[in-house]
């Protein structure tokens, strides 16, 4: 039998599985009929065979190619992408998550280097006996001139703008926090976003708080109270997931560096997530009840939004994310 | 003899990937768990970047597009119904509306490609048309997670941004562009992150055999030894040969088969005077195309088509 013959009387069958690649991949879902699944597999198992003995049989090298390029088409449908499977989210999301948080020493980090920079920027602009001229230095002059006016004619907004402005957060804060998760990568670089932007909102606070700046003050308190717990939060967790994936392919605890760079991207991911998840709640208080005036919603109300919202991150990433001794070790290495 | 010989590999070094896929070339040869091997043609960079442009197109700018074509006729139908409920109704929807053209905004642009790669196996709209996919350096499907690290870290291949005075600036891909020319198997950035790679996946025509029209060939073919067995390497030389000559000029085809026949005519005992291309198409036609009941042969088939 020689190739001609050959590949005549296989021609068909290759045929009929590149027609079945075609099919299935023009489908979204996993889910074919049984009888066409059979038939799939019965014909990829000729085709790998086909390609076994391509050589043998003395099949010339454009055929061989040609059965690579099947045997590889069919197993990429066999083998479809796993999607996220519906039953396991709420296991991923209260379960694994807030732990992997709690302990993660990535976010320990982000957050005492985030907060001890607002804080000492804060009370350095507040206190300008200190450090004479900090806050003009950081953010300079024009930029504290201008959110001081901007806080000055802080007055009531229509829905419309209210609307608007939630969706601006939402693309305009996310992205930044996602912006500060993968600038992370390269650890300097991203140490160097995430002290600035801690720094830079600390000059604001501290600004803002100063005697001589009451009026525009009253309004900033205002508007940063009820939107600041899961905002900020959102920040450190952006940050501290960034600085996991940064670290990981530095230090790769015996893994090869690509290896240990996967593993640590990918248990990092849930953290970027649940600070998306954050951005976006705060948005939709930042634009609904954040911009609201002292007459319609006093400070208290606001103090009280913050509260709860500060109680839930508790409860989420203290209480769930607590350490029990049956935890198992590592949750997402089943994954 | 030493306990600690080279070739014994630590157990710490996952040899995973390192076995089970090797890159020849573009190639990337991938053992199934099934042992079965076969290969990926590997996606360069500049392939890639035309399928991001069409992504962007569909994806940001189709978005944007829509979104004013829906503008447009909710506020023309508002001020067709302006007075009526119907109106007041429309009014509504267009001043909430932006909010949420703003959202969806951040979902296209950040998520698209996760989404899209994700429920199409490795595919957007983009690598559909131009036949790409991505999967797993391993050979494998991607699963959600990588999908979603994968386009986040795009945002650093596109960097360094040249800036234009407003907007993020216009994205020069060096760090993608350098990333993946150093690696071997052509990883950006997000592809290293993700542990990711992307591979030609496209339709190809079963390759016909070559036939010739000029009758000598079939006559030379007849007249050769019949104990004639070409080895592999020959097989290869012969179709790789018989496969381009149609695209070349006579003058070098001949040059080419100057290069082999020559020796094959002494072995075969024919005259000197002989075509070197006429043999070469002859040995083609013994070895690929006329029957020979040669029971080995036989063999090899039908255990081929048992499996």
């Amino acid at each position: 039998m020689k190739a001609a013959k050959l590949i005549q009387t296989r021609q068909s069958t290759w045929q009929r599985l590149d027609n079945l690649c075609e099919e299935f991949g023009k489908r979204s879902k996993n889910k074919v009929p049984p009888q066409k699944a059979r038939e799939f597999a019965s014909l990829y198992r000729q085709a790998c065979a086909d390609l076994a003995l391509a050589e043998s049989n003395q099949l010339p090298p454009t055929t061989i190619d040609y059965l690579h390029q099947l045997v590889a088409r069919a197993h990429n449908q066999l083998y479809r992408s796993k999607k996220f499977d519906r039953n396991v989210w709420y296991e991923r999301i209260f379960v694994d998550t807030p732990k992997r948080i709690f302990n993660d020493p990535h976010v320990h980090i982000a957050t005492l280097l985030f907060w001890g920079l607002f804080l000492l920027s804060t009370w350095l602009a507040y206190d300008d006996t200190i450090w004479p001229g900090f806050a003009e230095q950081v953010a300079g002059e024009d930029q504290l001139a201008q959110s001081e006016q901007a806080f000055n004619q802080f007055g009531d907004r229509s829905a419309t703008t209210n609307s608007w402005m939630t969706g601006f957060y939402v693309y305009n804060n996310a992205g930044i926090g996602l912006l500060c998760f993968v600038t992370m990568l390269f650890v300097p670089v991203g140490m160097v976003t995430l002290s600035f932007n801690a720094m830079y909102l600390g000059t604001v606070f501290g600004f803002m708080f100063r005697p001589e700046t009451a009026s525009a003050g009253l309004n900033f308190k205002n508007f940063v109270t009820a939107h600041g717990p899961f905002e900020l939060t959102a920040i450190i967790l952006s940050a501290g997931a960034g600085l996991k994936i940064g670290l990981g392919w530095l230090s790769t605890g015996g893994l090869s560096r690509k290896d240990s760079l996967v593993k640590n991207a990918r248990e990092a991911l849930p953290i970027a997530m649940c600070a998306v998840g954050l951005f976006c709640m705060a948005a939709v208080i930042e634009g609904f009840v954040s911009p609201t005036t002292e007459a319609f919603l006093p400070w208290w109300a606001k103090g009280l939004v913050a509260t709860v919202c500060s109680l839930m991150l508790m409860i989420y990433l203290v209480v769930l994310g607590f350490p029990r001794p049956d935890d198992e070790l590592d949750p997402f290495d089943a994954a | 003899m030493s306990l600690n010989s080279p070739n014994h590999s630590s157990p710490l070094t996952s040899s995973s990937e390192s076995e089970r896929s090797k890159v020849i070339d573009t190639m990337l040869l991938v053992e199934t768990p099934e042992k079965i091997s076969f290969q990926y043609q590997l996606a360069g960079p500049f392939r890639r970047v035309l399928a991001y442009i069409l992504d962007i197109l569909f994806s940001v700018v189709g978005y944007s597009i829509l979104l004013v074509l829906f503008a447009v006729v909710l506020g023309t139908l508002r001020r067709i119904f302006a007075g009526t409920m119907i109106g007041d109704l429309l009014g509504a929807i267009m001043e909430l509306g932006s909010g949420f053209a703003a959202v969806g905004f951040f979902v296209v642009y950040w998520f698209y490609g996760a989404l899209m790669e994700s429920w199409y196996n490795g595919q957007t709209l983009g690598k559909m048309i131009l036949g790409y996919r991505v999967l797993s350096a391993d050979g494998h499907a991607i699963d959600g997670v990588q999908a979603l690290l994968r386009n986040f870290f795009r945002l650093l291949d596109l960097f360094p941004m040249v800036p234009i005075g407003f907007g993020p600036g216009i994205p020069t891909c060096m760090f993608g562009l350098v990333a993946s020319t150093v690696s071997p198997k052509f990883q950006r950035i997000g592809d290293l992150v993700a542990g990711t790679i992307v591979v030609i996946d496209e339709k190809k025509w079963v390759p016909e055999l070559a036939t010739f029209s000029d009758p000598r060939v079939g006559q030379l073919a007849e007249v050769l030894p019949s104990d004639f067995v070409p080895s592999p390497s020959m097989l290869k030389t012969l179709a790789q040969y018989v496969d381009r000559r149609r695209f070349l000029a006579s003058t070098t085809t001949h040059e080419i088969a100057r290069q082999l026949a020559p020796a094959m005519i002494r072995k075969f005992g024919l005259p000197n005077d002989t075509d070197h291309d006429l043999l070469l198409c002859a040995m083609y036609t013994r070895a690929f195309l006329q029957a020979d009941e040669s029971p080995k042969m036989e063999l090899a088939l039908s255990s081929g088509v048992g499996g």
